[in-house]
This record gives structure tokens, sequence and C-alpha cells, in this order.
């Protein structure tokens, strides 16, 4: 017997006559729901290509049956209500509510670092910790952008509307200095964060974040990112009003700090008169970034108008230090991407 | 500071774990459930308590040497659950680097290099930073309590005898120049004195590894590089002269041993660690290794399969580490069985875990008979 098929056997054992899933009811000893995963279709698996055709061919067969069957059956019942005296149209069947779909988002794995509500622990920390001055409102933030060593248009596209988004921002020419360097000068400058965009073949695709004037520091890969003209936007839409920041479903501890480090790049007081808004969404451990503003149609309706840029991220590392000293938490694909359900914000 | 959270029975916690926000937390790793509790008390810390070190201050291991950031050595009795004494140190500058207990009197040694033994009448003090920078780490020798190793920032390694204090025993000379003849430059993070009784192997933030025969010669007698990290910390494996567990700074762990053909290999290397290591410990029986790190959580890895037993999320990122001698394998290996059982339904269901194999992970069992291979058709 080939190897495949009895994969595939083994596969159907779960599944009830017909193909059809069986829905795992939790019994009573478990405590979690399994989650229902997909049922991969008749002749996965198999090689064989004739058996295979063979077996979907079946599997069709007997699912266009089964269809039959089941509208002669409604057909009789009907038949047989009419025969009772009835008149009028016929009782319908109720259809059972159609059920959420799982996402992978939904079947994530419960991570032991979850921010828990009232955690006294954590609050202390956050309160002391290096954020936590901007948190009481005690300073302004002043964003220094930069690039990688060479600087090319799209990334200068790139930069320029960063520099439109974050409030109290300057864009500084890199000079071919080092990280190390430019944070010993900003510090002086009174800059608190710099960023950094770097770029490979003519395409941005690093973002460095340093909170001064002794860290941490965070390592994002920037994916995808969108200028204003690439979603047929101008930049002159975007004001220079300071915008509302959301930052959506950080979970994790690690999440939460990732968050505060993106919080932390705008003003806290935003202005809602120019009804900017900058989201940052984290899916599955991508964070997704968006720049919209809203438009009040009329007292009740309410429009969202993208602003442009976008971008993606996801987090490499998060350090200790300004560039410099231990790392708080490293991405390790291969040790730490255990499960395609289990992420780390 | 003094103030405890609801004095209850005693507890006996086997782990002690101290964290950079001033968080000190004790654990008690058993049979049934593990219990870890706050010792201090949120309210009244400040970021000043940040616990920088940790020792046992006595032999029975009844009392608990904490040191804060702002130079102070609390004692803490763990019988009773409560501190019994506060005492400010007020020699040099900078953050109490380590603690250590001899002969009954406490030792301490500061980031500027004064390393005091804090007698009675006359504190003895040894300035253990003649040229240098900052002083990283104080080690006590296990086998002859008297004998000290100090290190740090363009501060090479240096063997103290307490008995005579007035000059170091031993004080290492940095390797020959490189290739370009240039000064390989020093940073020596943490220390073991193996043991053999003879050798002290040390870490660096330069990512080497040494180690020094203090009998033979100033220059290590063995020196090779690991990773592209720095190291953080260095733990010497109970019960063999030659074993050494190593921390990096960038999240990695492993074991090395400096017997054989190629020592720079790791024996094991311990995986699961998100964040940097800064503290490890090694159990003197089991063959269990401890650590603790920024990543915020204890991890028990064992020596002999490197696979990582039990993990525990304590939220402080956490600074140092200390356990309990007596502490057994029944303690941490039902731990281990209740999750191995949780992991895999197809895993049969109360399997015994070999205390002697050490958990070589139970793989997943299919329960598949002759009758069910005859029973596939196509």
């Amino acid at each position: 017997m080939p190897k495949g098929v009895g994969r595939w056997l083994n596969d159907v054992e779960e599944e009830g006559e017909e193909g059809e899933p069986v829905e795992t009811k939790p019994s009573e000893d478990d405590e979690e729901m399994d989650p229902i995963f997909p049922v991969m279709g008749p002749g996965y698996g198999i090689k064989n290509k004739f058996l295979k055709r063979k077996k979907f061919k079946e599997a069709k067969v007997a699912k266009m049956q089964a269809k039959i069957e089941k509208a002669r059956e409604r057909f009789r019942e009907k038949k047989a209500w009419r025969k009772a005296g009835n008149t009028g149209p016929p009782p319908t069947v109720k259809k059972e509510p159609t059920k959420l779909p799982h996402t992978i988002e939904s079947l994530r794995e419960p991570d032991l670092t979850y921010v828990e509500k009232d955690d006294d622990e954590l609050a202390f920390e956050e309160a002391t910790d290096k954020y936590a001055k901007y948190y009481e409102k005690a300073y302004e933030p002043k964003v220094l952008i930069t690039s990688s060593y060479k600087l090319t248009g799209r990334t200068m596209a790139f930069i320029s509307e960063l520099r439109l988004i974050i409030p109290n921002s300057e864009f500084f020419f890199r000079r071919g200095t080092t990280v190390k360097k430019m944070v010993l000068k900003a510090v002086d400058r009174g800059f608190t964060d710099i960023l950094v965009i770097n770029e490979d073949r003519r395409w941005p695709n690093g973002f460095l974040l340093i909170h001064l004037p002794d860290g941490p520091a965070a390592y994002f890969r920037l994916t995808n990112p969108r200028i204003c003209k690439d979603i047929r936007r101008t930049r002159s839409e975007i004001t220079s009003h300071r915008p509302e920041v959301i930052l959506n479903n950080f979970k994790t501890r690690l999440g939460q700090m990732i968050a505060r480090m993106l919080g932390a790049l705008f003003h806290y007081e935003p202005e809602f008169k120019g009804r900017r808004v900058c989201t940052f969404h984290n899916q599955r451990d991508f964070i997704f970034f968006r720049h919209h503003r809203y438009e009040f149609e009329s007292s009740k309706r309410v429009n969202l108008r993208e602003l442009g840029p976008r971008f993606t991220l996801r987090l490499q590392w998060l350090q200790d230090g300004a560039f410099d000293g231990d790392y708080e938490w490293v991405l390790k694909r291969h040790e730490m991407e255990s499960s395609r359900r289990r992420f780390h914000l | 500071m003094e103030a405890l959270e609801e004095k209850e029975s005693p507890i006996d916690f086997n782990v002690f774990v101290g964290a950079e926000t001033g968080i000190f937390k004790g654990l008690n790793l058993n049979t049934k459930a593990v219990i870890r509790k706050n010792i201090n008390s949120i309210k009244t810390l400040t970021r000043d308590y940040g616990i920088t070190a940790l020792a046992w201050g006595n032999q029975e291991q009844t009392e608990v040497l904490v040191a804060c950031k702002n130079r102070t050595v609390q004692v803490y009795d763990t019988d009773n659950n409560e501190y019994v004494a506060t005492q400010q140190i007020d020699v040099g500058e900078g953050p109490i680097v380590s603690l250590a207990r001899y002969n009954g009197v406490t030792l301490t040694a500061v980031k500027s290099g004064q390393v005091t033994l804090w007698r009675n009448n006359d504190p003895l003090e040894i300035n253990a930073l003649h040229t240098g920078d900052t002083l990283a780490r104080m080690r006590q020798s296990p086998v002859s309590p008297n004998l000290i190793a100090t290190g740090g920032k363009e501060n090479e390694l240096q063997l103290w005898d307490l008995e005579k204090p007035e000059s170091s025993l031993f004080k290492a000379k940095n390797v020959r120049h490189t290739m370009l003849n240039l000064r390989v430059p020093v940073w020596v993070t943490d220390m073991a004195f193996l043991e053999d009784n003879r050798t002290v192997a040390i870490s660096t933030r330069y990512k080497t590894i040494r180690l020094y025969d203090p009998g033979r010669q100033r220059r290590p007698v063995m020196a090779f590089d690991w990773g592209e990290y720095p190291l953080t910390c260095i733990a010497p494996v109970s019960g063999s002269g030659t074993k050494v567990v190593v921390g990096s700074a960038h999240g990695r762990a492993a074991q090395f041993d400096f017997r054989g053909r190629s020592p720079e290999v790791p024996f094991h290397s311990f995986k699961g660690i998100a964040g940097a290591v800064r503290d490890i410990k090694c159990h003197p029986e089991l063959s269990l290794t401890f650590m603790v790190g920024l990543d915020r959580f204890l991890r028990v890895y064992s020596l002999k399969s490197g696979r990582l037993l039990y993990n525990e999320y304590l939220k402080s990122r956490l600074n140092c580490l200390l356990i309990r001698d007596n502490m057994t394998a029944e303690e941490i290996i039902p731990v281990v069985q209740k999750k191995s059982v949780k992991r895999k339904k197809n895993v049969e269901k109360n399997e015994e875990i070999d205390v002697e194999e050490e958990n070589k992970h139970s793989k997943t069992k299919m329960k598949k008979s002759d009758d069910d291979w005859a029973a596939l058709t196509l």
C-alpha cells in the first residue's frame, strides 16, 4: 500500500460517512474546546493520479446523491403535510445559524505573558520605566528621522511623508555617521527619539526606533511600504494637525512595550479638529500602519478617508539600551515559531 | 520596604529571584503546584530598590542577602519570611555588583572596584580596580571561601586571598596582540571557579570564553569565541571539573566542556530563551541548570539532554537568581510530567517519566496494532 494512502485513511477515520466533518463536541472533562480544523478534500494525500481521481469522483457522486435524496425527502414531507389537510405555505426548516469562521487569529494559543487587568506589578513597572515621563506628559516628543547611508527616491518620498505624519520631527541626511554617534548628538540637541529608515535595493525595508537618552531600541522589518502616490492620494491632504494615535490589539507584555514605544513618537495631545488618525494595528505579529481622516457626512454618518502612506512592521528585536546593551527580546524563528498559532505581540 | 504582604504560615521557598524593578520573588517548586510570591510590597517600592545581587547569608541557607541599587544590603530571613537587617554600604561608587559571605561576615563588591569585608571593628577593604573602568563581578570559590575572583571593564581577572589582602594572588595577563598588532580589549563579565580547584573560567563582553590556570601561566590556557553577541554570565557545572554554562546578551545559552578536542563547540545549547541571560545557577547534585534574564522567565534545563524542563513567567525583568541546594528531583520532575501530558493528546497518559533519564521527551506514540493495519482498505 502506498504511504500516502495510509495517511489519507487515517484522516478519514476522523470524518463521518460521506466525508463530512464530524463536529467534536467538548466532553465535560475537557476544559477547552478543540478547534475545528479544515477537513481535507477527498483524494488528499494520494499520489496515484488515477486512484485520486477515482476517489474524487466517488465523493462527488455521493455528494450529489445525498443532495437529491435530501430534496426527495423534503418533497415527501411536503406531500404528507398537504395530505393531512393543511393549507397555505408549508413550514420552512430552520437553518442553524452560521458559526463564525475560525481564523488563525481567533485560534491563537494563549500566551503566558498576556497582560492582565489590574496588574499592580505591571502598573509599577510602567510607572517607572523609560517611557514613564512621556505618559506623565512631562515632555513633548521630538523625533529625528534619518535614512541608511545612501538615500534614493522612494525612501526619500517615504521619509517625507513620515515627516508630515509625525509632529515635531526633523529629517537629517545620514552623512555616513554611525548610529551610536548619532545617538550622542541627538541627545545633545534635545531629541527624544530616533527613527532610521533602512533601504535595500532602492526600497525601504527596515525601521529602527531608538528612544533617547538610554533606550530602549527596537528594530522592525518594514514591508509593503506604499507612499501617497501609490494609493492615489496627494500629500497636500495631510494637514499639520497633531494626529490621534490608535494602538490596537497589543496583548502581551512585549506587545504592550512596543505599543508604548510607537505611541511615544506622537504628541500626547491630539488636535481633534484636524480629524487625523494614525493606526498601528497588530495582527498575527504584523503591525499594520494606516493613516486616515474622519469625514463627517452628517451628524450620524462618518466616513474614513485614507491619506497614506501605508506600511507593515514586523518586530525583529527589542534592546534594553540605546542601540547598545542587552536584548530584551529577539525573534528566533526556528525556536519560537513552533506553531502557526503562536504570536508574541 | 519592611512591609510584607500578609503574614501567613511561612512558605519554604526554594528559588529566589531579584528583579530590576526591586521586586524580590520567592518560588516554591514542589510536587503539587508552583507557588510564587512577591516578598516586597510593590506599594513601597521605587526603582532605587532594584536588586543587583543575591547571596546566601549562612550555611543552612535560612538567610538571603539582597543587594539593592541604592547600595543597601538587606538580610531576609526565609524561616520567618521577613527582613531582619539592613545595612547601607558607603564605600566607593555605583551599585553593588556582587555579594558573598566569609566566616559569617558579609563581603560586598561595588562597581567602582572596592571589595569590602564588613568585619565588626575594622572592615577590610581591597581595591580590585587599580586600573580599568568598572568592576563587573566578584565570585567566591566554593571550595576555599577565602579565595575570591574579580574582573571588569579593562580590568583583567584577579584572584585574591582574604587572609592576605595586601596584594592579589594572581593577576591575569591580556592575550597577545592581534594579527594586526592591535591590543585586544578587556571586559570580563563573569567568572566561574571550576571544581578541579585549580582553574577559573571567564566570559567576556567581547564574545570570548577563557580558561585560566593560575598555577601555570598568567595568560589563558584556553580561549575561544562563541557567537556574535556579548557574553553575560558563566556558571560551573557541578560534579564536573571541566564544564561550564555560558549565557549571552542575545538570549543564547550553552554548555561547554573544556576537555576534549573541540571545546569551542557547545556541548548543548539551550533553546527557547528570548532575551539576555542575566544569571545562571547549576544545581549542586542534580544535572539541572536555572536561568533568569531580561525576557522575564525563569527557565530550568536539563544539563544531560539540553531540554527545557520547566519555565515560569515572572512578570519583571530578572537580574539575579538564588537556588536552594537541598532541592530534590521530585520537586522539579512532576511539573515537567504535568506539562508533557498536556502537550500532546496522543501521548499515553500517566506515562512515567524516568528521573534518571531526565525527561527524554515522550514522543508521540500512535496506538496501532496489527488489527488496525488489517482493517485498512482502499
